[in-house]
């Protein structure tokens, strides 16, 4: 079980991020450093940047094809790839849906499919801290 | 726990990625992007790196195939 803080980008403003690794097996890049990662129990699977996937040097050619609906009805283009997230000293193979059309602000999100399906994750505002436990199982 | 406060480092920023050193929670490089970015922090232990955002409020995800 790890506790992670919350962050404050800005006044009054409180995100549940962790600092997140991203690899991608296939050309052995990694993200340069840890990337701060939103922990969204609303989002069905964990979603990547296009600039996330350009330094990592995905192509997403041949690659499957998604369109998801924001919650605002906006329509999310994005394509699967299986990408190595390392989080909390381990790490896994998890699929990202990359979009280019992911707010910049959000560039990793960790949603109920590659994330949630894997930890035990509560919430606590009022302390500021997220606990994290990794789901051995899985 | 206390949270970690970012908005000091983040202010002069809008655009692009920005890495902050954990400890201090200063800004070390700024840059539009990873590649460039990368090549600014190359050495640098104890890094973490934000999206710069003029906004980080308003946020709904809640996304669906």
């Amino acid at each position: 079980m790890r506790k992670y803080p919350y962050y404050i980008p800005q006044s009054k403003v409180y995100k549940p991020w962790i600092p997140v690794a991203i690899g991608y097996k296939k050309t052995h890049r990694i993200t340069p450093a840890p990337i701060t990662a939103l922990i969204d129990s609303g989002s069905d699977v964990c979603f990547c940047s296009k600039s996330i996937a350009v330094f990592l040097q995905v192509s997403r050619k041949n690659k499957e094809r998604k369109v998801f609906t924001t919650a605002n009805r906006s329509k999310l283009h994005t394509f699967l790839e299986a990408l190595t997230l390392h989080v909390g000293g381990r790490h896994y193979d998890c699929s990202f849906y990359i979009s280019d059309e992911l707010p910049h602000e959000t560039p990793v999100i960790l949603g109920q499919l590659g994330f949630f399906d894997h930890h035990r994750i509560t919430f606590d505002l009022e302390n500021k801290e997220i606990e994290i436990t990794y789901n051995l199982d899985n | 726990m206390k949270a970690i406060d970012l908005r000091s480092a983040l202010k002069s920023y809008s655009t692009g990625w920005v890495a902050i050193n954990k400890k201090n929670r200063k800004v070390v490089a700024h840059a539009e992007s990873l590649e460039l970015l990368s090549e600014k922090i190359k050495g640098l232990k104890n890094i973490l790196l934000v999206p710069a955002s003029k906004n980080y409020f308003g946020f709904i995800t809640s996304l669906r195939a």
